[in-house]
Protein backbone atom coordinates (compact mmCIF):
# COMPACT_ATOMS: atom_id res chain seq x y z
CA UNK A 1 0.00 0.00 0.00
CA UNK A 2 1.15 3.50 -0.65
CA UNK A 3 1.16 4.43 2.98
CA UNK A 4 1.78 2.24 5.89
CA UNK A 5 0.15 3.16 9.16
CA UNK A 6 1.97 0.51 11.11
CA UNK A 7 3.96 1.55 14.15
CA UNK A 8 1.95 4.73 14.38
CA UNK A 9 2.34 5.22 18.07
CA UNK A 10 5.92 4.09 18.50
CA UNK A 11 7.21 7.65 18.53
CA UNK A 12 5.06 8.39 21.51
CA UNK A 13 6.85 5.72 23.50
CA UNK A 14 10.17 7.30 22.65
CA UNK A 15 9.01 10.65 23.93
CA UNK A 16 8.05 9.51 27.41
CA UNK A 17 9.63 11.85 29.93
CA UNK A 18 12.02 10.44 32.51
CA UNK A 19 11.10 11.03 36.16
CA UNK A 20 13.62 13.10 38.12
CA UNK A 21 15.66 11.26 40.75
CA UNK A 22 13.93 13.00 43.66
CA UNK A 23 10.39 12.57 42.30
CA UNK A 24 9.31 10.38 45.23
CA UNK A 25 10.23 13.03 47.86
CA UNK A 26 8.60 15.80 45.81
CA UNK A 27 5.47 13.75 45.47
CA UNK A 28 5.23 13.16 49.25
CA UNK A 29 5.65 16.90 49.92
CA UNK A 30 2.89 17.74 47.46
CA UNK A 31 0.67 15.07 48.99
CA UNK A 32 1.08 16.46 52.51
CA UNK A 33 0.13 19.94 51.31
CA UNK A 34 -3.09 18.64 49.74
CA UNK A 35 -4.10 16.12 52.39
CA UNK A 36 -6.50 18.39 54.34
CA UNK A 37 -10.03 16.89 54.47
CA UNK A 38 -12.64 18.60 52.32
CA UNK A 39 -16.29 19.00 53.20
CA UNK A 40 -17.85 17.18 50.27
CA UNK A 41 -15.17 14.98 48.70
CA UNK A 42 -17.48 13.34 46.17
CA UNK A 43 -19.26 16.41 44.81
CA UNK A 44 -16.62 16.96 42.13
CA UNK A 45 -16.73 13.29 41.28
CA UNK A 46 -20.52 13.41 40.82
CA UNK A 47 -20.22 16.45 38.55
CA UNK A 48 -17.45 14.78 36.59
CA UNK A 49 -19.46 11.58 36.24
CA UNK A 50 -22.59 13.43 35.02
CA UNK A 51 -20.50 15.41 32.59
CA UNK A 52 -18.86 12.24 31.37
CA UNK A 53 -22.23 10.49 30.97
CA UNK A 54 -23.55 13.44 28.96
CA UNK A 55 -20.45 13.57 26.79
CA UNK A 56 -20.35 9.83 26.23
CA UNK A 57 -24.05 9.51 25.44
CA UNK A 58 -23.80 12.51 23.14
CA UNK A 59 -20.75 11.06 21.48
CA UNK A 60 -22.39 7.68 21.01
CA UNK A 61 -25.55 9.30 19.59
CA UNK A 62 -23.35 11.30 17.26
CA UNK A 63 -21.60 8.12 16.21
CA UNK A 64 -24.90 6.31 15.70
CA UNK A 65 -25.98 9.08 13.35
CA UNK A 66 -22.72 8.84 11.52
CA UNK A 67 -22.99 5.07 11.25
CA UNK A 68 -26.06 5.57 9.10
CA UNK A 69 -24.14 7.65 6.56
CA UNK A 70 -24.43 6.85 2.90
CA UNK A 71 -21.44 4.90 1.60
CA UNK A 72 -22.59 5.65 -1.95
CA UNK A 73 -20.86 9.03 -1.73
CA UNK A 74 -17.53 7.39 -0.92
CA UNK A 75 -18.04 4.75 -3.58
CA UNK A 76 -18.78 7.47 -6.14
CA UNK A 77 -15.62 9.27 -5.11
CA UNK A 78 -13.49 6.18 -5.58
CA UNK A 79 -15.22 5.37 -8.86
CA UNK A 80 -14.34 8.83 -10.10
CA UNK A 81 -10.68 8.27 -9.21
CA UNK A 82 -10.83 4.81 -10.80
CA UNK A 83 -12.20 6.24 -14.05
CA UNK A 84 -9.47 8.87 -14.17
CA UNK A 85 -6.76 6.27 -13.61
CA UNK A 86 -8.16 3.75 -16.07
CA UNK A 87 -8.28 6.41 -18.79
CA UNK A 88 -4.62 7.26 -18.10
CA UNK A 89 -3.64 3.58 -18.00
CA UNK A 90 -5.28 2.99 -21.40
CA UNK A 91 -3.47 6.01 -22.87
CA UNK A 92 -0.13 4.79 -21.49
CA UNK A 93 -0.82 1.26 -22.76
CA UNK A 94 -1.41 2.59 -26.29
CA UNK A 95 1.78 4.68 -26.06
CA UNK A 96 3.69 1.63 -24.86
CA UNK A 97 2.60 -0.74 -27.63
CA UNK A 98 3.35 1.97 -30.18
CA UNK A 99 6.86 2.38 -28.78
CA UNK A 100 8.06 -1.23 -28.81
CA UNK A 101 8.26 -3.97 -31.41
CA UNK A 102 9.10 -6.63 -28.85
CA UNK A 103 6.02 -8.87 -28.79
CA UNK A 104 7.33 -10.90 -25.86
CA UNK A 105 7.62 -7.72 -23.81
CA UNK A 106 4.08 -6.62 -24.69
CA UNK A 107 2.76 -10.06 -23.80
CA UNK A 108 4.53 -10.05 -20.45
CA UNK A 109 3.16 -6.61 -19.58
CA UNK A 110 -0.34 -7.64 -20.66
CA UNK A 111 -0.11 -10.59 -18.28
CA UNK A 112 1.10 -8.37 -15.44
CA UNK A 113 -1.67 -5.83 -16.00
CA UNK A 114 -4.26 -8.62 -16.08
CA UNK A 115 -2.94 -9.94 -12.76
CA UNK A 116 -3.21 -6.47 -11.25
CA UNK A 117 -6.72 -6.09 -12.61
CA UNK A 118 -7.68 -9.41 -11.05
CA UNK A 119 -6.30 -8.20 -7.70
CA UNK A 120 -8.28 -5.00 -8.13
CA UNK A 121 -11.53 -6.91 -8.56
CA UNK A 122 -10.85 -8.74 -5.27
CA UNK A 123 -10.10 -5.50 -3.42
CA UNK A 124 -13.26 -3.95 -4.92
CA UNK A 125 -15.34 -6.64 -3.22
CA UNK A 126 -13.70 -5.76 0.12
CA UNK A 127 -14.36 -2.08 -0.58
CA UNK A 128 -18.06 -2.69 -1.17
CA UNK A 129 -18.27 -4.47 2.18
CA UNK A 130 -16.18 -1.94 4.09
CA UNK A 131 -16.25 1.38 2.22
CA UNK A 132 -14.79 3.49 5.03
CA UNK A 133 -11.66 1.43 5.65
CA UNK A 134 -8.63 3.51 4.68
CA UNK A 135 -6.47 0.42 4.12
CA UNK A 136 -8.88 -0.87 1.50
CA UNK A 137 -9.22 2.51 -0.23
CA UNK A 138 -5.44 2.83 -0.35
CA UNK A 139 -5.09 -0.69 -1.74
CA UNK A 140 -7.41 0.29 -4.59
CA UNK A 141 -5.52 3.49 -5.40
CA UNK A 142 -2.17 1.74 -5.00
CA UNK A 143 -3.20 -0.95 -7.48
CA UNK A 144 -4.18 1.64 -10.10
CA UNK A 145 -1.05 3.67 -9.47
CA UNK A 146 1.11 0.57 -9.87
CA UNK A 147 -0.35 -0.18 -13.30
CA UNK A 148 0.28 3.38 -14.43
CA UNK A 149 3.77 3.46 -12.91
CA UNK A 150 5.02 0.24 -14.57
CA UNK A 151 3.77 1.47 -17.96
CA UNK A 152 5.49 4.82 -17.50
CA UNK A 153 8.70 3.17 -16.26
CA UNK A 154 9.04 0.75 -19.17
CA UNK A 155 8.44 3.54 -21.70
CA UNK A 156 11.11 5.63 -20.02
CA UNK A 157 13.46 2.65 -20.13
CA UNK A 158 12.86 2.03 -23.85
CA UNK A 159 13.18 5.74 -24.67
CA UNK A 160 16.55 5.94 -22.91
CA UNK A 161 17.83 2.98 -24.94
CA UNK A 162 16.39 4.31 -28.22
CA UNK A 163 17.76 7.78 -27.58
CA UNK A 164 21.28 6.46 -27.07
CA UNK A 165 21.01 4.18 -30.13
CA UNK A 166 20.00 7.17 -32.26
CA UNK A 167 22.87 9.27 -30.89
CA UNK A 168 25.25 6.42 -31.68
CA UNK A 169 23.93 6.09 -35.25
CA UNK A 170 24.22 9.85 -35.80
CA UNK A 171 27.83 9.77 -34.57
CA UNK A 172 28.65 6.94 -37.03
CA UNK B 1 -21.20 7.37 50.81
CA UNK B 2 -18.97 4.42 50.09
CA UNK B 3 -21.74 2.79 48.04
CA UNK B 4 -22.22 6.00 46.04
CA UNK B 5 -18.51 6.15 45.36
CA UNK B 6 -18.43 2.52 44.21
CA UNK B 7 -21.42 3.07 41.93
CA UNK B 8 -19.88 6.16 40.38
CA UNK B 9 -16.52 4.44 39.95
CA UNK B 10 -18.25 1.49 38.29
CA UNK B 11 -20.16 3.81 35.97
CA UNK B 12 -16.99 5.64 35.04
CA UNK B 13 -15.14 2.44 34.24
CA UNK B 14 -18.09 1.06 32.25
CA UNK B 15 -18.52 4.27 30.28
CA UNK B 16 -14.83 4.46 29.44
CA UNK B 17 -14.93 0.87 28.23
CA UNK B 18 -17.84 1.68 25.93
CA UNK B 19 -15.51 3.66 23.70
CA UNK B 20 -12.41 1.44 23.95
CA UNK B 21 -13.03 -2.28 24.15
CA UNK B 22 -10.49 -5.04 24.06
CA UNK B 23 -11.49 -8.50 22.86
CA UNK B 24 -9.57 -11.74 23.05
CA UNK B 25 -9.41 -13.57 19.75
CA UNK B 26 -7.06 -16.46 20.52
CA UNK B 27 -4.87 -17.14 23.52
CA UNK B 28 -3.26 -20.55 23.80
CA UNK B 29 0.12 -22.24 24.30
CA UNK B 30 1.45 -25.51 22.86
CA UNK B 31 4.39 -27.62 23.98
CA UNK B 32 6.96 -27.44 21.14
CA UNK B 33 8.80 -30.64 22.14
CA UNK B 34 6.61 -32.78 19.91
CA UNK B 35 6.11 -30.16 17.16
CA UNK B 36 8.65 -29.92 14.33
CA UNK B 37 6.71 -27.59 12.00
CA UNK B 38 4.44 -24.62 12.56
CA UNK B 39 2.07 -24.23 9.62
CA UNK B 40 0.63 -20.72 9.47
CA UNK B 41 -2.24 -19.92 7.15
CA UNK B 42 -2.99 -16.21 7.43
CA UNK B 43 -5.49 -13.96 5.70
CA UNK B 44 -5.96 -10.32 6.63
CA UNK B 45 -3.80 -10.50 9.73
CA UNK B 46 -1.19 -8.31 11.40
CA UNK B 47 1.17 -10.39 13.52
CA UNK B 48 4.52 -10.10 15.28
CA UNK B 49 6.62 -13.22 15.80
CA UNK B 50 8.98 -13.27 18.75
CA UNK B 51 11.34 -15.82 20.27
CA UNK B 52 9.92 -18.23 22.83
CA UNK B 53 12.37 -19.02 25.61
CA UNK B 54 10.39 -21.84 27.26
CA UNK B 55 10.19 -24.21 24.26
CA UNK B 56 6.49 -23.55 23.87
CA UNK B 57 4.54 -21.94 21.06
CA UNK B 58 2.38 -19.12 22.39
CA UNK B 59 -0.48 -17.35 20.65
CA UNK B 60 -1.70 -14.09 22.11
CA UNK B 61 -4.23 -12.34 19.90
CA UNK B 62 -6.40 -9.42 21.04
CA UNK B 63 -8.16 -6.57 19.27
CA UNK B 64 -9.06 -3.18 20.71
CA UNK B 65 -11.92 -1.10 19.31
CA UNK B 66 -12.25 2.63 19.75
CA UNK B 67 -15.33 4.63 18.70
CA UNK B 68 -17.01 1.46 17.42
CA UNK B 69 -20.67 0.77 18.15
CA UNK B 70 -21.54 -2.53 19.82
CA UNK B 71 -23.06 -3.77 16.55
CA UNK B 72 -19.97 -2.82 14.53
CA UNK B 73 -17.73 -4.64 17.02
CA UNK B 74 -19.88 -7.76 16.78
CA UNK B 75 -19.71 -7.63 12.99
CA UNK B 76 -15.93 -7.29 13.07
CA UNK B 77 -15.53 -10.17 15.50
CA UNK B 78 -17.88 -12.39 13.51
CA UNK B 79 -15.63 -11.80 10.48
CA UNK B 80 -12.58 -13.25 12.26
CA UNK B 81 -12.15 -17.02 12.32
CA UNK B 82 -9.26 -18.80 13.99
CA UNK B 83 -8.41 -22.50 14.18
CA UNK B 84 -5.45 -24.34 15.74
CA UNK B 85 -4.89 -28.08 15.65
CA UNK B 86 -2.02 -30.54 15.86
CA UNK B 87 -1.69 -33.06 13.03
CA UNK B 88 1.16 -35.55 13.60
CA UNK B 89 4.17 -33.39 14.45
CA UNK B 90 2.73 -30.29 12.80
CA UNK B 91 0.86 -27.45 14.47
CA UNK B 92 -1.60 -25.97 12.01
CA UNK B 93 -2.82 -22.45 12.76
CA UNK B 94 -5.28 -20.65 10.51
CA UNK B 95 -6.77 -17.22 10.94
CA UNK B 96 -8.94 -15.22 8.60
CA UNK B 97 -10.31 -11.71 8.87
CA UNK B 98 -12.91 -10.37 6.44
CA UNK B 99 -11.49 -6.89 6.99
CA UNK B 100 -7.72 -6.83 6.39
CA UNK B 101 -6.11 -5.84 9.68
CA UNK B 102 -3.06 -3.75 10.37
CA UNK B 103 -1.70 -2.87 13.80
CA UNK B 104 -3.99 0.15 13.58
CA UNK B 105 -6.88 0.40 11.13
CA UNK B 106 -8.70 3.69 10.75
CA UNK B 107 -12.18 4.05 9.33
CA UNK B 108 -13.27 7.56 8.57
CA UNK B 109 -16.83 8.57 9.33
CA UNK B 110 -18.01 11.41 7.17
CA UNK B 111 -21.64 12.26 6.52
CA UNK B 112 -21.26 12.91 2.82
CA UNK B 113 -18.18 10.98 1.82
CA UNK B 114 -14.45 11.56 1.60
CA UNK B 115 -12.16 12.91 -1.06
CA UNK B 116 -8.46 12.87 -1.80
CA UNK B 117 -6.30 15.94 -2.01
CA UNK B 118 -2.66 16.21 -2.80
CA UNK B 119 -0.42 13.95 -4.79
CA UNK B 120 -2.22 10.68 -5.38
CA UNK B 121 -1.37 10.83 -9.05
CA UNK B 122 2.14 12.22 -8.95
CA UNK B 123 5.20 10.22 -9.85
CA UNK B 124 8.76 9.85 -8.74
CA UNK B 125 11.46 12.41 -9.45
CA UNK B 126 13.44 11.65 -12.57
CA UNK B 127 16.81 12.97 -11.49
CA UNK B 128 18.70 12.08 -8.37
CA UNK B 129 22.00 11.14 -6.82
CA UNK B 130 22.19 8.06 -4.65
CA UNK B 131 25.09 7.48 -2.32
CA UNK B 132 26.52 4.11 -1.45
CA UNK B 133 24.97 2.81 1.75
CA UNK B 134 26.83 0.59 4.21
CA UNK B 135 25.40 -2.75 5.37
CA UNK B 136 24.74 -1.44 8.89
CA UNK B 137 22.48 1.24 7.42
CA UNK B 138 20.11 -1.55 6.35
CA UNK B 139 20.09 -3.16 9.79
CA UNK B 140 18.96 0.14 11.27
CA UNK B 141 16.43 0.77 8.54
CA UNK B 142 14.92 -2.72 8.64
CA UNK B 143 14.33 -2.37 12.37
CA UNK B 144 12.93 1.11 11.90
CA UNK B 145 9.35 1.50 13.01
CA UNK B 146 8.82 5.18 12.40
CA UNK B 147 5.83 5.89 10.21
CA UNK B 148 3.30 8.67 9.82
CA UNK B 149 1.17 10.03 12.63
CA UNK B 150 -2.61 10.12 12.34
CA UNK B 151 -2.33 13.83 11.52
CA UNK B 152 0.07 13.10 8.66
CA UNK B 153 -2.08 10.22 7.58
CA UNK B 154 -5.17 12.37 7.25
CA UNK B 155 -3.24 15.10 5.43
CA UNK B 156 -4.46 14.18 1.94
CA UNK B 157 -7.94 13.09 2.92
CA UNK B 158 -10.93 15.41 3.24
CA UNK B 159 -14.52 14.87 4.36
CA UNK B 160 -17.29 16.27 2.19
CA UNK B 161 -20.03 18.43 3.67
CA UNK B 162 -23.66 18.56 2.45
CA UNK B 163 -22.76 20.91 -0.39
CA UNK B 164 -19.84 18.83 -1.59
CA UNK B 165 -17.19 21.08 -0.07
CA UNK B 166 -14.04 19.40 1.21
CA UNK B 167 -13.41 19.83 4.94
CA UNK B 168 -10.58 18.66 7.15
CA UNK B 169 -11.38 15.39 8.88
CA UNK B 170 -11.64 15.62 12.65
CA UNK B 171 -9.72 12.79 14.28
CA UNK B 172 -12.76 12.26 16.53
CA UNK B 173 -14.62 11.02 13.46
CA UNK B 174 -12.11 8.25 12.91
CA UNK B 175 -12.88 4.78 14.25
CA UNK B 176 -9.78 2.93 15.41
CA UNK B 177 -9.13 -0.79 15.50
CA UNK B 178 -5.86 -1.89 17.08
CA UNK B 179 -4.52 -5.41 16.67
CA UNK B 180 -2.15 -6.95 19.16
CA UNK B 181 -1.22 -10.39 17.89
CA UNK B 182 2.02 -12.01 19.02
CA UNK B 183 3.17 -15.55 18.28
CA UNK B 184 6.20 -16.78 20.23
CA UNK B 185 8.19 -19.61 18.66
CA UNK B 186 11.52 -21.41 19.19
CA UNK B 187 14.13 -20.08 16.70
CA UNK B 188 14.84 -23.52 15.23
CA UNK B 189 11.26 -24.59 14.47
CA UNK B 190 10.39 -25.19 10.82
CA UNK B 191 7.87 -22.72 9.40
CA UNK B 192 5.41 -23.18 6.58
CA UNK B 193 3.66 -19.89 5.86
CA UNK B 194 0.84 -19.07 3.48
CA UNK B 195 -0.32 -15.50 3.81
CA UNK B 196 -2.64 -13.15 2.01
CA UNK B 197 -3.34 -9.46 2.72
CA UNK B 198 -1.31 -9.71 5.90
CA UNK B 199 1.62 -8.23 7.76
CA UNK B 200 4.29 -10.32 9.52
CA UNK B 201 7.19 -8.90 11.54
CA UNK B 202 9.77 -11.38 12.79
CA UNK B 203 11.71 -10.25 15.83
CA UNK B 204 14.07 -13.23 15.95
CA UNK B 205 16.77 -14.86 13.82
CA UNK B 206 15.37 -18.00 12.21
CA UNK B 207 17.60 -21.04 11.82
CA UNK B 208 14.88 -23.61 10.94
CA UNK B 209 13.52 -24.26 7.47
CA UNK B 210 11.24 -21.45 6.30
CA UNK B 211 8.89 -21.97 3.39
CA UNK B 212 6.76 -18.95 2.42
CA UNK B 213 4.04 -18.26 -0.14
CA UNK B 214 2.84 -14.71 0.37
CA UNK B 215 0.60 -12.40 -1.60
CA UNK B 216 -0.12 -8.76 -0.77
CA UNK B 217 1.78 -9.30 2.45
CA UNK B 218 4.30 -7.09 4.19
CA UNK B 219 7.16 -9.19 5.52
CA UNK B 220 9.93 -8.04 7.82
CA UNK B 221 12.65 -10.46 8.93
CA UNK B 222 15.80 -10.47 10.99
CA UNK B 223 18.21 -13.11 9.61
CA UNK B 224 17.28 -16.29 7.74
CA UNK B 225 20.03 -18.88 7.51
CA UNK B 226 18.60 -22.23 6.46
CA UNK B 227 20.06 -23.29 3.07
CA UNK B 228 16.75 -24.86 2.03
CA UNK B 229 14.58 -21.80 2.63
CA UNK B 230 12.09 -21.17 -0.14
CA UNK B 231 10.19 -17.91 -0.64
CA UNK B 232 7.60 -17.00 -3.25
CA UNK B 233 6.42 -13.43 -2.71
CA UNK B 234 3.96 -11.54 -4.93
CA UNK B 235 3.10 -7.89 -4.30
CA UNK B 236 3.45 -6.57 -0.76
CA UNK B 237 6.72 -5.52 0.84
CA UNK B 238 9.84 -7.32 1.99
CA UNK B 239 12.63 -6.29 4.32
CA UNK B 240 15.31 -8.40 5.87
CA UNK B 241 18.68 -8.29 7.54
CA UNK B 242 20.97 -11.19 6.53
CA UNK B 243 19.75 -13.83 4.09
CA UNK B 244 22.00 -16.86 3.83
CA UNK B 245 20.97 -19.76 1.62
CA UNK B 246 17.75 -20.61 -0.14
CA UNK B 247 15.73 -19.46 -3.13
CA UNK B 248 13.70 -16.25 -3.27
CA UNK B 249 11.12 -15.32 -5.86
CA UNK B 250 9.83 -11.73 -5.91
CA UNK B 251 7.05 -10.56 -8.20
CA UNK B 252 6.28 -6.85 -7.98
CA UNK B 253 7.41 -6.46 -4.40
CA UNK B 254 7.98 -2.93 -3.14
CA UNK B 255 10.24 -1.51 -0.47
CA UNK B 256 12.52 -4.52 -0.87
CA UNK B 257 15.64 -3.91 1.19
CA UNK B 258 18.08 -6.60 2.28
CA UNK B 259 21.18 -5.95 4.39
CA UNK B 260 23.17 -8.87 2.94
CA UNK B 261 22.74 -11.92 0.70
CA UNK B 262 24.94 -15.00 0.63
CA UNK B 263 24.72 -18.42 -1.07
CA UNK B 264 21.28 -17.85 -2.57
CA UNK B 265 19.30 -17.43 -5.76
CA UNK B 266 16.88 -14.61 -6.49
CA UNK B 267 14.31 -14.71 -9.28
CA UNK B 268 12.56 -11.36 -9.62
CA UNK B 269 10.33 -9.28 -11.87
CA UNK B 270 8.80 -5.78 -11.69
CA UNK B 271 10.65 -5.21 -8.44
CA UNK B 272 13.16 -2.71 -7.10
CA UNK B 273 15.68 -4.47 -4.87
CA UNK B 274 18.24 -2.71 -2.71
CA UNK B 275 20.99 -4.91 -1.29
CA UNK B 276 23.59 -3.75 1.22
CA UNK B 277 26.23 -6.40 0.57
CA UNK B 278 26.50 -9.27 -1.90
CA UNK B 279 28.31 -12.32 -0.54
CA UNK B 280 29.47 -15.59 -2.07
CA UNK B 281 27.62 -17.67 -4.66
CA UNK B 282 24.76 -15.31 -5.36
CA UNK B 283 22.82 -15.61 -8.60
CA UNK B 284 20.02 -13.29 -9.72
CA UNK B 285 17.62 -13.63 -12.64
CA UNK B 286 15.50 -10.53 -13.27
CA UNK B 287 12.93 -9.09 -15.64
CA UNK B 288 12.21 -5.35 -15.66
CA UNK B 289 13.50 -4.79 -12.16
CA UNK B 290 15.79 -2.18 -10.63
CA UNK B 291 18.74 -3.37 -8.60
CA UNK B 292 20.96 -1.40 -6.26
CA UNK B 293 24.05 -3.35 -5.19
CA UNK B 294 25.84 -1.27 -2.59
CA UNK B 295 28.85 -3.46 -1.90
CA UNK B 296 30.37 -6.95 -2.08
CA UNK B 297 31.81 -9.00 0.76
CA UNK B 298 35.50 -9.72 1.06
CA UNK B 299 36.39 -12.60 -1.29
CA UNK B 300 32.89 -12.88 -2.80
CA UNK B 301 34.42 -14.94 -5.65
CA UNK B 302 31.58 -15.04 -8.17
CA UNK B 303 28.38 -13.10 -8.70
CA UNK B 304 26.05 -13.47 -11.70
CA UNK B 305 22.98 -11.61 -12.94
CA UNK B 306 20.85 -12.57 -15.94
CA UNK B 307 18.55 -9.69 -16.80
CA UNK B 308 16.10 -8.42 -19.39
CA UNK B 309 14.78 -4.85 -19.48
CA UNK B 310 16.43 -4.31 -16.10
CA UNK B 311 18.39 -1.52 -14.48
CA UNK B 312 21.49 -2.51 -12.55
CA UNK B 313 23.12 0.07 -10.31
CA UNK B 314 26.40 -1.33 -9.07
CA UNK B 315 28.84 0.22 -6.62
CA UNK B 316 32.33 -1.21 -7.11
CA UNK B 317 33.43 -3.72 -4.45
CA UNK B 318 35.32 -1.91 -1.69
CA UNK B 319 36.70 -4.92 0.16
CA UNK B 320 38.24 -6.94 -2.69
CA UNK B 321 39.88 -6.51 -6.07
CA UNK B 322 37.54 -7.60 -8.86
CA UNK B 323 36.84 -8.27 -12.50
CA UNK B 324 33.55 -7.12 -14.05
CA UNK B 325 32.26 -8.40 -17.37
CA UNK B 326 29.00 -7.48 -19.08
CA UNK B 327 27.58 -9.74 -21.76
CA UNK B 328 24.45 -9.33 -23.90
CA UNK B 329 23.03 -6.79 -26.28
CA UNK B 330 21.14 -3.48 -26.47
CA UNK B 331 22.43 -2.24 -23.15
CA UNK B 332 23.38 1.24 -22.05
CA UNK B 333 26.44 1.42 -19.81
CA UNK B 334 27.03 4.50 -17.68
CA UNK B 335 30.60 4.52 -16.46
CA UNK B 336 32.60 7.49 -15.16
CA UNK B 337 29.94 9.94 -16.40
CA UNK B 338 30.24 8.43 -19.89
CA UNK B 339 27.34 6.75 -21.65
CA UNK B 340 27.97 4.08 -24.19
CA UNK B 341 25.43 1.85 -25.79
CA UNK B 342 25.86 -1.64 -27.12
CA UNK B 343 23.33 -1.67 -29.91
CA UNK B 344 21.25 -4.68 -30.89
CA UNK B 345 22.50 -6.31 -34.06
CA UNK B 346 20.17 -7.68 -36.72
CA UNK B 347 20.26 -11.23 -35.37
CA UNK B 348 20.03 -10.04 -31.74
CA UNK B 349 23.16 -12.04 -30.98
CA UNK B 350 24.72 -11.71 -27.57
CA UNK B 351 28.35 -10.72 -27.12
CA UNK B 352 30.84 -9.49 -24.56
CA UNK B 353 30.04 -5.79 -24.09
CA UNK B 354 32.32 -4.32 -21.43
CA UNK B 355 35.03 -5.29 -18.97
CA UNK B 356 36.69 -3.72 -15.91
CA UNK B 357 39.83 -5.29 -14.37
CA UNK B 358 41.75 -8.41 -15.26
CA UNK B 359 39.97 -11.62 -16.22
CA UNK B 360 42.37 -13.60 -14.03
CA UNK B 361 41.00 -11.99 -10.84
CA UNK B 362 39.43 -14.55 -8.49
CA UNK B 363 36.49 -12.21 -7.73
CA UNK B 364 34.31 -12.03 -10.81
CA UNK B 365 31.08 -10.12 -11.46
CA UNK B 366 29.22 -11.40 -14.52
CA UNK B 367 26.34 -9.17 -15.67
CA UNK B 368 24.30 -10.62 -18.54
CA UNK B 369 21.93 -8.00 -19.87
CA UNK B 370 19.48 -7.64 -22.76
CA UNK B 371 17.70 -4.28 -23.29
CA UNK B 372 19.21 -3.07 -20.04
CA UNK B 373 20.79 -0.11 -18.32
CA UNK B 374 23.88 -0.63 -16.16
CA UNK B 375 25.28 2.16 -14.02
CA UNK B 376 28.57 1.93 -12.15
CA UNK B 377 29.62 4.12 -9.25
CA UNK B 378 32.28 4.44 -6.58
CA UNK B 379 30.68 6.60 -3.91
CA UNK B 380 27.49 7.69 -5.66
CA UNK B 381 25.42 6.99 -8.75
CA UNK B 382 23.64 9.77 -10.55
CA UNK B 383 20.45 9.08 -12.42
CA UNK B 384 19.77 11.56 -15.19
CA UNK B 385 16.85 10.54 -17.34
Amino acid sequence: MKRDIRYLFNDEDDNLKQLPDNHRAEFMTQLKKQSKPKRKPFVWLSVAAILLIALTVGFNVFNTDIDTNKPEAIIAQVESIEAEYLANIETEWQNFIALTEDEKLVKRFRKKLDELDSDYQEISVQFKNDSNNILVIEALVDNLQTRLQILKDIQKHIKILNQNNEQHENTI
Amino acid sequence: MKTLFKLLALMLITLLQLNAQQHNIFNKSFDANSITTLDLNLDGVYVKIEESLDNKIHFNYTIEFDNYSKKAIEEQLEGINTIAKIVDSKLLFETFSETPLSDVVYSIESLHGITFEGDYMTFKETSEIRWRKPKKYFYGMNDDTKVETLKEYLKDLRGLDGEGRAQRIDSKNVKTLKTNFIIKIPADINLRIRSFDSHMTFKLDLTGLVNVNARNTNLQFMSLTNPLNNFDIANGKFRSNDLKGGAYKFNHVSDLKIASVDHLNIDSEFTTIIIGEVGREVKIVDFNGKYWLNNFSEGFKYFQMDTEYSEINLFYPEKSSYYIETYGTDTLHIYDKTNFEIEPNRKNELSKMFVIGKASNINKIQLNSVHGIIRFGKDFIEINE
